[in-house]
């Protein structure tokens, strides 16, 4: 084992001695489950096929390693959920204002912070956001999240599931509709595993931002974030996902979505990598649920030494479920973006129809794309396709833009902002202008770094 | 105003073109035709300044200007515009983005404000209606979708919207039914007006029906072998292009 390995090992092998000492109440079953699968499984390696090309030590900095374990302050808990905070209690130490200026949040949404891995409200009613939110008052309903990982499971999510303090578990109310935008703010270095459950509850509408940002006043060091998400998606729910990384460039990000579709269930995703050194997004979705279906329109937009990864699982377990995937990479500078993508087509899956795409475009001589889109078919009547490429800007089409006059910088960028138009047309007009709002300052730089071709 | 003096012309060493002597005054409508593979596409991107043809010998001037040094954008802010054979689609760029970028490009040249928003749509619709196309087609993306009549139409609107001095218009007609190709002679006789004069490169002499042309030349294995009135296109239209073989 490298010493890198053996430094993380021991510093997380302390966070689980703390986390034993500080459980008043004794460790659950699934935690000690994770743990003992994390002693065997260890961190991920270059032998596992999902972590060929992105090495898993590189999360991990020496200073986020040196750094002495925090507990976790216990703040009274005035907003009626066990996990929530009253973020006015940070007012004397953060500049909430500029906090809320990154964050942007859209009109009308229901705003929850993550700050340094506690979850805080500005909503101080004992009903949650005034019954817009309930607890989960059946844990019941979620399949654990190990099963849910199935072979897909890795040691940052057994490291999740056993160390994360508590997990902030969610009721979306039957037939209602809700925008509840996540924001995950490290404002101090460390090492964060918040984990968060939600339900949405049956012909409810559910838009879920998670949306990491670092603040330009927070001078953030070498933090890591290693967040889990479970949606369970009951018959005939829906939800509009929005995963949003703008992280720091000292910050590492990974993040593993777990959603579970019931019959007629929907979720359309849309992911953006812009931030942090390195980020690694995994999105399981299980198409449990006759006629259920779920899309997925993902984007890494890499410059200067970032490293993006990005993956994307289907598993269609019932009849008539649907799936889509497109996804793009944009890389300048020395960057390099990883896709594994994968379709499951069981026994069961039959009249079943998925669909994945991967679309990169290389900016630069030194940046990289390593791109697997791959089906597993276990039955006869389904339909399925998959594709990948990876090129430069079109040159007829440059040439076309220029012979209308249009110089061939505009023209250049143009062509790179078409480029990633075309993922984020499908998202309804709020969030699509919110979201290219949040990513046009990236793309800016990305195609400054644009070498000639 | 546009004068192509003994242009010869080479791609990846082989010359495709030898000796092409061709002027154009404005208001001008001058006919270029030639079977398959006699380089009437390598003219056309020849004129247009891909860097991927090489001129061996000869020149070009606009207006008396030397085209030949020039990138293909200052090429088209001189008032020189192609129309394609084939136009390239561009989903995820909307034909009104795309107009609205073209005609600030060549204000900004002109050292002119960029068109005022309003302003833009207003020339863009009455463009759009000489063209024959919808309002609905100027908020998709750039000829996503169209078919290829609708992507001629939108060269078409294009032009219209640039007014360009020299018109070079490649193979327009072709995959064109009646209307469409009525359509644009009549765009084409409108700018013809205002002075724009064209280079119309085709196989066939369809046009005749909807434009006098003022020259026809005709051009067989990278030379303009004769060039004359409209005569010449109704040789073509009767015997083929074989009778000017020599």
């Amino acid at each position: 084992m490298s010493m890198m390995r053996q430094a993380i090992s021991e510093h997380c092998q302390q966070q689980w001695d703390t986390t034993i000492q500080s459980a008043a109440e004794g460790i659950s079953p699934i935690r000690q489950r994770a743990w003992q699968r994390w002693q065997q499984q260890g961190l991920p390696t270059r032998h596992q096929e999902s972590w060929k090309y992105t090495r898993a030590e590189q999360f991990f900095t020496e200073p986020l390693l040196n750094n002495a374990l925090k507990k976790t302050s216990v703040l009274p808990q005035k907003t009626g959920n066990p996990v929530i905070a009253d973020i006015k209690q940070l007012s004397a130490s953060i500049n909430l204002d500029l906090i809320h200026k990154a964050i942007s949040p859209q009109a009308n949404s229901v705003l929850l912070y993550c700050i340094d891995g506690q979850f805080y409200s500005d909503q101080t009613n004992t009903s949650l956001f005034g019954g817009q939110l309930g607890d989960v008052s059946d844990p019941s309903l979620f399949i654990p999240a190990q099963d849910l990982l199935d072979e897909d499971s890795d040691g940052f999510a057994l490291l999740n599931l056993a160390l994360s303090p508590e997990t902030l578990q969610l009721s979306i109310p039957a037939d209602s509709q809700l925008t509840l935008h996540i924001a995950y703010i490290a404002a101090r270095a460390g090492w964060y595993q918040p984990s968060v459950r939600i339900h949405v509850q049956p012909g409810s509408q559910l838009t879920l931002l998670e949306h990491t940002v670092s603040p330009a006043d927070l001078s953030v060091s070498d933090s890591l974030w290693n967040s889990l998400t479970q949606l369970h998606v009951a018959p005939s729910a829906e939800v509009i996902y929005v995963n949003l990384n703008q992280c720091a460039p000292s910050c590492q990000h990974v993040h593993q979505l777990l959603v579970d579709l019931d019959t007629s269930a929907q979720i359309q995703s849309w992911l953006a990598a812009l931030g942090g050194n390195a980020s690694r997004l995994q999105i399981i979705q299980r198409l449990a649920g006759r006629g259920s279906s779920a899309t997925v329109n993902g984007l890494l937009l890499g410059q200067g030494q970032q490293h993006h990864d990005h993956r994307v699982v289907f598993r269609h377990l019932a009849e008539e479920t649907k799936s889509y995937c497109l996804h793009k990479g944009l890389l300048a500078g020395k960057s390099k973006g990883v896709f594994n993508g994968r379709i499951l087509m069981t026994p069961e899956a039959h009249q079943a129809e998925g669909n994945m795409y991967s679309r990169n475009m290389l900016l630069s001589q030194g940046s990289r794309m390593h791109t697997k889109p791959e089906l597993e078919i276990y039955h006869d009547a389904v339909r399925c396709a998959h594709g990948a490429t990876v090129g430069q800007l079109d040159r007829q089409a440059l040439q076309y833009l220029c012979s209308r006059g249009i110089a061939s910088e505009s023209a250049r960028q143009l062509l790179l902002a078409a480029f990633i138009q075309t993922l984020w047309q499908s998202l309804p007009k709020p969030l699509y202008e919110w979201l290219t709002q949040q990513v046009t300052p990236s793309f800016a730089s990305v195609s400054e770094q644009m070498e000639a071709i | 105003m546009l004068e192509i003096q003994s242009l010869a012309v080479s791609v990846a060493n082989k010359t495709i073109l030898e000796a092409i002597d061709i002027t154009i005054n404005a208001g001008e409508i001058h006919v270029l035709m030639g079977p398959n593979g006699v380089g009437k596409s390598t003219l056309t991107r020849a004129l247009l300044g891909d860097t991927g043809y090489t001129i061996e010998s000869g020149s070009l001037r606009l207006g008396g200007l030397d085209l030949l040094p020039l990138s293909i954008e200052q090429r088209a802010h001189q008032g020189l515009f192609v129309a394609f054979q084939h136009p390239v689609t561009i989903p995820g760029v909307s034909n009104l983005q795309f107009y609205k970028a073209m005609v600030n490009a060549h204000r900004q040249v002109q050292n002119l404000e960029p068109l005022d928003a309003i302003e833009l749509l207003a020339q863009v619709k009455q463009a759009a209606k000489q063209s024959g196309l919808t309002e609905d087609f100027l908020y998709r993306g750039l000829n996503d979708g169209f078919s290829g009549g609708e992507k001629k139409r939108n060269e078409l609107l294009q032009m219209l919207l640039l007014s360009p001095r020299i018109a070079v218009v490649d193979e327009i007609d072709s995959g064109l039914d009646v209307d469409a190709l009525k359509i644009i002679g009549q765009g084409i006789r409108h700018l013809q007006q205002q002075g724009t004069g064209f280079l119309l490169i085709t196989h066939y002499p369809h046009w005749l029906e909807y434009l006098t042309p003022d020259q026809v030349h005709i051009l067989l294995a990278g030379r303009i072998v004769q060039s004359g009135g409209v005569e010449l296109a109704d040789q073509v239209a009767n015997q083929g292009f074989q009778a000017f073989a020599a």
